[in-house]
């Protein structure tokens, strides 16, 4: 199958966080809010913290900066014991991104950005220049920079909460459901830019959320976490929807974790199968003998330049020297090459076969992929998740979340599909 | 209404000289006030039962009129300016500071929490994010006490204080007198040009030292 | 729904709260003592003994609450009025000119208003009325609006979409949600005019502020002033408090 960072990390990690028996109580409560936590967070991953409200998930990121103070404990920062530093300094070194961004309304933009490379005493060429950098990397114009967050829309404010976060490159980012007040289209999006950012900026980032599927989306490991923060799965997002510890987890996964482990993998992941192929512009004699010569009773019919446009069988073929181009029916499952397996099989079912077209980046066929081919897909999967639990991979891979770079195919792939 | 102009013409400097004493009584008392009930805001706003202490003992004081307050101050400090400026203190405290306060207290707590965890200090917080933030409504209150000021200021001419409540009084003094009308209908008209003005320019002060990106 | 007025001093509790009630008339009353105390104390002259008496200072007390009380009836009604009117949708587009008016109004100082109708009409107790009306008129029909209008716009289209009429929903939804905003605005002119019926000592409709005036210009600063001043305060201070109750006891259950 194919590699992901944690899965690497597990054998030389460097650990970026380590939080040794966290405990919160509030003062105005009996039970403590975290009790008794201890977690590792390797360099370079998503690790997303995840459970029901009230489990103390938020408060747990929050005192990683000491926003809130542990009652117990200790927190360790590249290996230094930061838990009685002074926690301005510390902050200096956390980006921090909260739900509601919380930019700052009198300032512009760039100051905004600035904010903490200047506490850094950064000279003003520097933060200019980080700060063209930032907005390009969030995608947001130049433009920008001296306009002020009302001016702003919700998406394009926490591109700049999360700009502003990494302002002064701090190692760590801490991020308080950064996506949660944005409506699900642009969340989406903004989901999707962050995990291409990533693996530029390989940062360490704890991620909060209620969320189970941007759990599964976004991180490298999940912590599912139950009342008080009891930990009740730390784990990647594969081993956790295939192998849930108990009954727990498996509750707050939900319905369909098999289905959603599907949405981890990629068509690219799996072998498709061949379909005979004709032109719109051959005779219906042409295509019959297709369809016969490879024993399938259907035909794909292509344009001039690749696309698949029609599907013609074999009781649609009448000798009335009609042009292809009218008969059969149109052709509309279809998927990209970089799809993940969720996505096709919701196409495939709207298909009037059960089966959808792969297209690459311009359109043009690749395959064809069926539930026959995803079926044996997932047989192959499963297998294979069970022996990555038992035994470590046996060579160093670089870091690369490869399913989700397009061209990637079966890169970095060492085991025979 | 002729005979108001041609005693206007006749002792504009009498009255400007007056005016100008109003105003400057005014300016000090509002100054004086506005670095202690600032400061007092700032001091009381995240201790919810100080500040409404402190909201409380300052409303007494607008409370009492003014007469009285002006009375009250007479035995220790005598006739003059400083019961007067004492006074005047006094009541413009209460606007200033609840507008501080409340100002300071309805920061976006969102805003306020991602500049603790961005690492700033609480002294750069107060001064880089929640003052700026707070000053629309600062400045407001400021605008208040002024208003209330100038009226209360004329008073100030029964304890021998500056102003032009001088002249109003002097009218009063001389009812069915020649200038009587005149004189108090001068003293008033200039106590509302005074605070006109001192409105206006604290509006446009307001308006330039308010960023563009908090103005609505 | 939310109500802007919201006193600062509000402390939960039963307790608390009747520790609160009563720690103003504690205080004042020990105020008063305080006073009778003094004065007991001074060897009082003729002049004195004639300005602070039992029967002068009732006089004066009666003045000062009679204006106080006059005034504060008519103008509330006045300005409720007024700010019922303003704020019905025909009158939207006069709402702006009149509250740019009301600003500049703010601007007149109560003691020229006082003078101005003493030269101009007489002194007397008509005429501080008519100053006294006009002085508070504008803060309580500003304070009259703002509670108008806070009545949450959601409530009212519930209520209209039930079918209320709008004269109904004025008179029962908006008014009675509007009443703490009222209640409030009535404090504020008695206190107001409590503090302005003061000043009508100077066109000769007495009240506690004569006491004041005599020391002054008698020349009485330890004794007269020191009675005049302090039991103007007290007075002012406990009506206050009498308002705040009331506003307290009155104000609508659930809000």
């Amino acid at each position: 199958m194919t590699d992901r960072a944690a899965e690497e990390n597990t054998q030389n990690a460097e650990t970026m966080i380590r939080l040794e028996n966290l405990s919160k109580v509030f003062p105005a409560q009996d039970e403590a809010a975290v009790d008794d936590l201890s977690m590792e967070i390797y360099e370079g991953e998503i690790v997303v913290l995840v459970g029901p409200s009230g489990c103390g998930k938020t408060t747990t990121m929050k005192m990683i900066n000491r926003i809130i103070e542990p009652t117990s404990g200790r927190i360790f920062l590249q290996g230094e014991d930061v838990t009685k530093v002074n926690p301005d300094n510390l902050r200096r070194r956390i980006g921090y991104v909260i739900q509601q961004i919380g930019l700052f309304p009198h300032m512009t933009i760039a100051d905004n950005i600035a904010t903490v490379p200047r506490m850094l005493g950064w000279d003003t060429k520097r933060t200019s220049d980080r700060i063209d950098e930032l907005l390009e990397t969030v995608g947001i114009d130049l433009s920008y920079r001296d306009r002020y967050p009302k001016e702003l829309s919700g998406g394009q404010r926490q591109r700049i909460g999360v700009a502003r976060a990494m302002a002064a490159d701090p190692p760590v980012l801490l991020m308080d459901e950064p996506f949660g007040a944005i409506d699900p289209i642009t969340r989406d999006r903004l989901q999707d830019e962050f995990l291409r950012l990533q693996q530029e900026i390989r940062k360490t980032i704890v991620f909060v959320t209620h969320d189970i599927d941007e759990a599964i989306k976004m991180g490298d490991r999940i912590a599912i976490l139950k009342q008080q923060s009891k930990i009740a799965q730390y784990d990647t997002p594969e081993s956790i929807l295939t192998d849930p510890a108990d009954e727990f987890v498996q509750n707050f996964i939900g319905s369909g974790p098999s289905i959603k482990r599907l949405s981890l993998s990629r068509i690219s992941d799996i072998e498709t199968a061949d379909w005979p192929v004709a032109r719109l512009t051959d005779s219906q004699d042409e295509a019959r003998n297709k369809m016969q010569s490879s024993g399938k009773g259907y035909v794909l019919l292509l344009d001039d330049e690749d696309r698949p446009r029609r599907w013609v069988g074999t009781e649609d073929i009448k000798h009335d020297g009609v042009s292809l181009e009218e008969v059969g029916r149109p052709a509309v499952a279809i998927v990209e090459a970089d799809s993940n397996l969720y996505d096709t099989l919701d196409t495939m079912i709207t298909s009037y076969k059960g089966s959808a077209i792969i297209v690459d980046e311009g359109g043009r066929y690749q395959g064809v992929v069926d539930f026959t081919t995803v079926l044996e897909a997932i047989n192959t999967m499963r297998p294979h998740e069970q022996d990555r639990h038992m035994s470590p991979p046996e060579q160093e891979q670089p870091h690369e979340r490869t399913e989700r770079d397009p061209q990637a195919g079966g890169e970095g792939d060492d085991d025979p599909v | 209404m002729s005979g108001f102009l041609e005693y206007m013409s006749l002792s504009w400097d009498h009255v400007l000289e007056l005016a100008i004493g109003h105003a400057i009584v005014v300016a000090i008392s509002l100054a004086i006030a506005v670095v202690i009930g600032v400061t007092l805001g700032v001091l009381v706003y995240r201790r919810e039962r100080v500040a409404n202490a402190a909201l409380v003992i300052t409303s007494t004081f607008l409370t009492i009129p003014s007469l009285a307050l002006f009375g009250i101050f007479i035995p220790i400090f005598g006739l003059g300016y400083k019961p007067a400026v004492v006074a005047l203190v006094m009541y413009a405290l209460l606007p200033i500071l609840r507008n501080t306060v409340t100002g300071l207290q309805s920061v976006d707590p969102a805003v306020a929490e991602s500049a603790q965890g961005m690492g700033m200090n609480a002294r750069e917080r107060l001064l880089r994010i929640e003052l700026p933030l707070a000053w629309p409504v600062i400045i407001a209150g400021v605008r208040v006490s002024t208003m209330l000021l100038m009226g209360i200021a004329a008073i100030a001419a029964v304890v021998n204080g500056p102003g032009l409540g001088d002249d109003i009084f002097a009218g009063l003094a001389r009812i069915g007198g020649a200038n009587a009308f005149n004189q108090v209908l001068g003293g008033t008209l200039g106590i509302i040009v005074l605070a006109i003005l001192f409105d206006t320019f604290f509006n446009v002060l307001g308006k330039l030292t308010t960023s563009r990106g908090i103005r609505d | 729904m939310t109500i802007l007025y919201k006193d600062p001093a509000k402390v939960s509790g039963g307790a608390a709260r009747l520790l609160r009630y009563l720690g103003m008339p504690i205080f004042l009353g020990f105020a008063c003592l305080a006073l009778y105390l003094y004065i007991g104390s001074k060897d009082l002259d003729s002049i004195e003994r004639r300005s602070i008496n039992a029967n002068v200072i009732t006089a004066r007390l009666i003045e000062h609450i009679q204006l106080a009380a006059v005034s504060t009836v008519i103008v509330v009604v006045l300005a409720v009025g007024v700010g019922i009117l303003l704020t019905r949708p025909f009158a939207r587009r006069v709402t702006t000119p009149i509250v740019g008016i009301a600003n500049i109004g703010q601007a007149i100082p109560s003691i020229g208003l006082l003078a101005i109708l003493a030269v101009v009409w007489a002194g007397g107790f008509w005429p501080a009325v008519v100053a006294l009306v006009a002085y508070s008129f504008l803060s309580i029909l500003r304070n009259t609006m703002v509670g108008l209008q806070q009545v949450d716009s959601s409530t009212i289209e519930a209520a209209r979409g039930m079918g209320m009429t709008k004269r109904a929903v004025l008179f029962r939804i908006e008014m009675p949600l509007a009443v703490p905003i009222i209640l409030a605005g009535i404090r504020t002119a008695l206190i107001i005019n409590v503090g302005t019926a003061t000043l009508t000592t100077f066109t000769g409709a007495g009240t506690l502020g004569e006491l004041i005036n005599n020391a002054l210009r008698l020349g009485r600063e330890d004794t007269v002033l020191v009675v005049g001043s302090g039991l103007t305060a007290i007075l002012a201070l406990f009506i206050d408090w009498l308002a705040s109750v009331a506003e307290d006891v009155l104000r609508p259950k659930g809000l």
